[in-house]
């Protein structure tokens, strides 16, 4: 614009047209200031700034009678940023004294309610949560809920990372601090402070360093939000305009919140940190209230240069600059000499890391992302500030990449297979709701590379042998548990293609066993005939209903597990049993609410009788035998005995995965473990997946699987090899759930069979299990 | 996309919550897109329009000695100025003392009882107590709070609410076959019928031999399928 001017000068030396010239820039002038007023008025009074949405992890939920291991308490304490103090008065502060802690809660607010902060006493025996009360008044507590673990945000392209503050809600020693230290006379200046300039340049002559700055804290305001940082005048120029303009439209209060929502205050890889409420997660680990005196002076001190005083890079630098700080603040009658003393005294107190900007739960991220995809668009993901309520349990998750890693490097010592080529997944959901609880995808559980929990699609072997017996259980009047399959050598031929002999694990033959014990022992070749009869296209059927949403073709292979599923199929397939043939699709989110914590969308859970309690009960029955006497009887091992669980193994050609899949009374694990290059691993389901299955259900409170039976199941004693029914003492006698009516009508007295046989098969399987 | 989108694996009558197109977050922050200002890799912002629209502000400067410009933009609604509200309202907590002192039994343990009976009746009418005895809805105080507190909620036409917090009775006590059946009252109640006689087969399939609560399961799947048949 100027120069538009100076072009009327070239052609008008007259006065007149001097006159003309000296109109026009002021006109110019007052434009370019309208324009800026616009400018500054639209970007203020509108969305300030991006915000990332932010994932949160379950809330734990505290209630008299829990099971919990107070260890978890004490971690999820610690990952919130609960300080441990000798008197927890303030929330976020806890006391623990062996069994019993004591904590106040930091209020928050959740979708369906607001939970204020309430002092608790908690009081475990064992891992029985015996006593729960209200730390100050002694009255029982019924329900209490910690705030939730931040587990990730969802970034914008470029990485400004704030969570957005309050006046109201930040402390006033450290607006006080700030004050003193970047402008002491804020409130009497009207955007720029020649006075504070000059001053400035003195003190900071005669201190020898930068101290104090000539810019008040509008003039940083405007260049931070508003311009480039270039060092010219014409930018110097604009700063001071739009400063006298925001002072000129809005109050004191509110360019002060903006200033402490906009301000550079740390980097980490691509993540810039913005703001005082993220810089203290970022530093400290815990919400700006909870901070302390010697923290702002951190906080503040940082404003002059967060990379340069950096107190993780440069601890001593950045304690020099804090204590200078207090200095000021204390020069300017912001704080007594005592508290500057005692301030002095205290440590830098930074958290060691900062808190990772990617989420420590990338595969479980990653579940979430693709869930919210279906709903969202990235942008608003990115920038709305959305609040995403997920249903991860990270003592569970913990747990889970914990079993993973450490069975992995010792079956690869054990089984000689060349270092860190074994790979995994595992996934954990609740059993009746379908919350997914956990999901590591790999063995390197923090690195976000494949997600073989999500999308490893793998042979599953003998995981598909609960499909087939189901088909058949569902017609009790041709089959039942008792029902005697035939394991003896067959070919199958189907004109068109290769004949087909399936072969057994063991490369035995068992001669007529029951539909149970074949199931338990995961015998292919009568599952081979069992599928065959009851149709290869039924199986498929039934495979639909359960879950698995994928077109397949109807080979008989099939019946063998020669289809390829992800784990996570996996997991929908095994919920359905484990919640009694109630469909519940697995869930990654429980609720998201506006940055304002109005509810925008609520994932309920929603079932769907896929299947008929009673055969749901019958083959559940004989996947609880795989565990008591079947192909994963070693897990028994690992488990304590009181929990009832049933599951699955899984073994595909050349020992290529290994697999196990199965629940207890509350939760569903899936394992799989094999290599990306699709080798052999030497490892079947019970030798590899088995084991780290096993060290997840032990590590984690879960209840034993329920066996009340529906209404139309009935037990019944019977000789199997005879198909009668027996008395209960005799000794070949079974006690098996039948659906009423199918149980085998005719009676037999002891003896009349062979029982004498039965015994010594037992152990001979019992011995080649051993080498399953 | 929309919000209200059905995902593939959720059912039709699934969003309770007014359906909120998340683009319309962006709209009523009254603010054009692109904006004004472009952002550079560290988040500063350049001035990058050009300059029509300020002339014609300048004559209005000028002729009004900028008095105009003290009135702000009325096109920024309040709400979006982008601050959350990180307030807590007053706890809407239950009180503990309105708890009902009731003689905790498993749930499992079945037989007869009136399970009609629930928390949240009784407290009204204190002589009915020795009744409750026979069958508490639930074993532990927690969820029988969450039972109570779901009962107002619906009784407050809250269903949304109502049916938030038995699903967190669920988390607590996920074979419960008392929270279940309430569950699918509520989905009823809503007109989710697939959803409420799923929920309603459910709890039958827990209920073990507690024949009332069958009774009533069994109640809510007629009146879904009655009522779906005609909507």
């Amino acid at each position: 614009m100027p120069r538009k001017s100076r072009s009327a000068v070239r052609f008008s030396p007259s006065r007149k047209a001097l006159i003309v010239f000296l109109s026009a820039l002021i006109i110019a002038g007052m434009a370019y200031v309208a324009y800026l007023d616009h400018t500054v008025r639209v970007q203020f009074d509108g969305k300030r700034w991006a915000i990332p949405a932010r994932v949160y992890a379950r809330p734990l939920e505290l209630f008299q009678g829990m099971r919990l291991n107070p260890e978890h308490l004490a971690a999820e304490l610690t990952d919130l940023g609960y300080v441990r103090t000798g008197n927890p008065d303030s929330h976020g502060t806890y006391l623990r004294t062996k069994g019993e802690f004591r904590f106040v809660t930091r209020a928050f607010r959740f979708w369906d309610t607001a939970e204020p902060s309430l002092p608790v006493k908690a009081i475990f025996e064992g891992s029985d949560l015996v006593t729960l009360q209200n730390s100050k008044t002694g009255k029982p507590i019924d329900l209490v809920r910690l705030d939730p673990l931040l587990i990730g945000s969802i970034y914008p392209a470029h990485n400004e990372d704030r969570v957005l503050v309050q006046l109201a809600e930040v402390p006033p020693l450290l607006t006080k601090t700030l004050i003193a230290v970047e402008d002491h006379r804020f409130y009497d200046h009207h955007g720029i402070d020649p006075i504070s300039i000059v001053r400035a340049l003195w003190s900071n002559v005669r201190a020898g360093a930068t101290v104090q700055g000539g810019s008040t804290l509008t003039q940083q305001l405007a260049k931070n939000f508003y311009l480039t940082s270039e060092r010219t005048l014409w930018r110097k120029f604009n700063e001071a305009i739009i400063a006298l303009l925001l002072e000129f439209h809005y109050s004191k209060d509110e360019i002060l919140e903006a200033y402490l929502n906009e301000i550079f205050l740390g980097q980490e890889g691509q993540r810039a940190v913005h703001g005082f409420g993220m810089a203290s997660y970022f530093y400290f680990g815990r919400p700006l209230t909870e901070l302390k005196l010697p923290q702002f002076a951190l906080l503040v001190s940082l404003v002059r240069g967060a990379s340069y005083y950096d107190p993780r890079r440069h601890p001593e630098r950045a304690l020099a600059q804090r204590n200078r700080v207090l200095d000021v603040a204390l020069a300017n009658n912001q704080i007594t000499a005592q508290q500057a003393a005692a301030a002095k005294q205290a440590t830098l107190g930074v958290t060691a890391k900062a808190p990772n900007g990617t989420s420590p739960y990338p595969a479980f991220m990653d579940l979430l992302r693709r869930q919210l995809q279906r709903d969202y668009k990235e942008q608003d993901l990115t920038s709305e500030g959305l609040q995403i309520f997920s249903t991860l349990d990270p003592r569970i998750q913990a747990n889970a990449e914990r079993a993973l890693v450490t069975r992995i490097s010792q079956l690869e010592k054990q089984f000689r297979i060349p270092p860190r080529r074994l790979e995994g997944a595992a996934l954990i959901t609740s059993s009746e709701n379908g919350e997914v609880l956990g999901v590591v995808g790999g063995r390197d559980a923090r690195f976000s590379g494949f997600n073989r929990a999500l999308d490893a699609q793998r042979p599953i072997g003998s995981l598909i042998k609960p499909v087939v017996y189901l088909t058949a259980l569902a017609m009790p009047q041709k089959y039942t548990l008792a029902t005697l399959l035939q394991d003896e050598p067959v070919t199958f031929s189907n004109p068109g293609s290769k004949p087909w002999a399936p072969q057994n694990y063991d490369h035995q033959y068992h001669g007529a066993v029951p539909l149970h014990t074949a199931l338990a022992h995961s015998y292919n070749v009568p599952t081979a005939r069992l599928g065959l009869e009851v149709g290869v296209a039924n199986v498929l059927n039934t495979l639909l209903s359960l879950g698995v949403e994928r077109k397949l073709a109807p080979y008989p292979s099939v019946l063998l597990g020669a289809i390829d599923l992800t784990p996570m199929e996996i997991t929908q397939l095994y919920q359905t049993l484990a919640s009694g043939g109630f469909r519940v699709p697995l869930r990654a989110i429980r609720e998201v609410l506006t940055a304002k914590g109005e509810p925008l969308q609520h994932y309920p859970l929603s079932i769907k009788q896929v299947f008929d309690a009673a055969p749901i009960y019958l083959l559940n029955t004989a996947l609880q035998e795989v565990i008591t006497g079947g192909t994963a009887r070693s897990v028994t091992q690992q488990l304590p005995p009181a929990l009832t669980v049933a599951g699955k193994t899984g073994t595909t050609d050349d020992m290529r995965d290994s697999w196990f899949a199965g629940f207890s009374g509350q939760h569903v694990a899936v394992v799989w473990l094999g290599r990306d290059d699709n080798k052999s691993t030497g490892l079947s389901g019970a030798t590899g997946a088995l084991k780290v299955w096993g060290d997840i259900m032990q590590g984690i409170t879960t209840q034993a699987l329920h066996t009340t039976p529906p209404g139309n199941i009935e037990y019944a004693s019977v000789d199997e090899q005879m198909q009668r029914r027996v008395a209960r003492n005799c000794s070949g006698a079974v006690e098996l759930p039948f659906i009423n009516g199918s149980a085998p009508l005719e009676t037999a007295s002891c003896g009349e069979g062979n029982a004498l046989t039965q015994p010594v098969e037992k152990t001979l399987d019992w011995l080649k299990e051993i080498f399953r | 996309m929309t919000v209200c989108r059905i995902a593939p694996t959720r059912p039709k009558e699934s969003t309770p919550y007014p359906c909120v197109r998340p683009e319309s977050l962006r709209i009523a922050s009254g603010l054009p897109r692109p904006r004004l200002f472009s952002l550079s890799a560290k988040g500063q912002r350049i001035i990058t329009q050009s300059v029509p629209i300020a002339l014609a502000l300048t004559c209005m400067l000028q002729l009004s000695g900028c008095s105009l410009i003290q009135t702000r933009s009325t096109g920024a609604p309040i709400q979006e100025r982008g601050i959350p509200e990180n307030v807590q309202a007053a706890p809407p907590k239950q009180s503990e003392s309105e708890n009902p002192d009731v003689v905790i039994k498993p749930y499992s343990s079945g037989g007869g009882g009136n399970a009609n009976r629930v928390p949240d009746e009784t407290q009204a009418q204190s002589e009915a107590v020795p009744a409750q005895q026979e069958q508490p809805a639930a074993s532990n105080n927690a969820v029988l709070a969450l039972l109570d507190n779901a009962g107002q909620q619906s009784r407050s036409g809250k269903l949304d609410s109502a049916a938030a917090a038995l699903e967190r009775a669920l988390r607590i006590e996920p074979r419960n076959p008392e929270v279940w059946h309430r569950l699918a009252a509520i989905r009823l109640q809503q007109g989710q019928f697939d959803q409420a006689a799923s929920l309603a087969a459910k709890s039958i399939n827990l209920a073990g031999n507690n024949t009332d609560l069958i009774t009533r399961n069994k109640n809510i799947i007629a009146q879904a399928r009655r009522k779906q048949t005609k909507p």
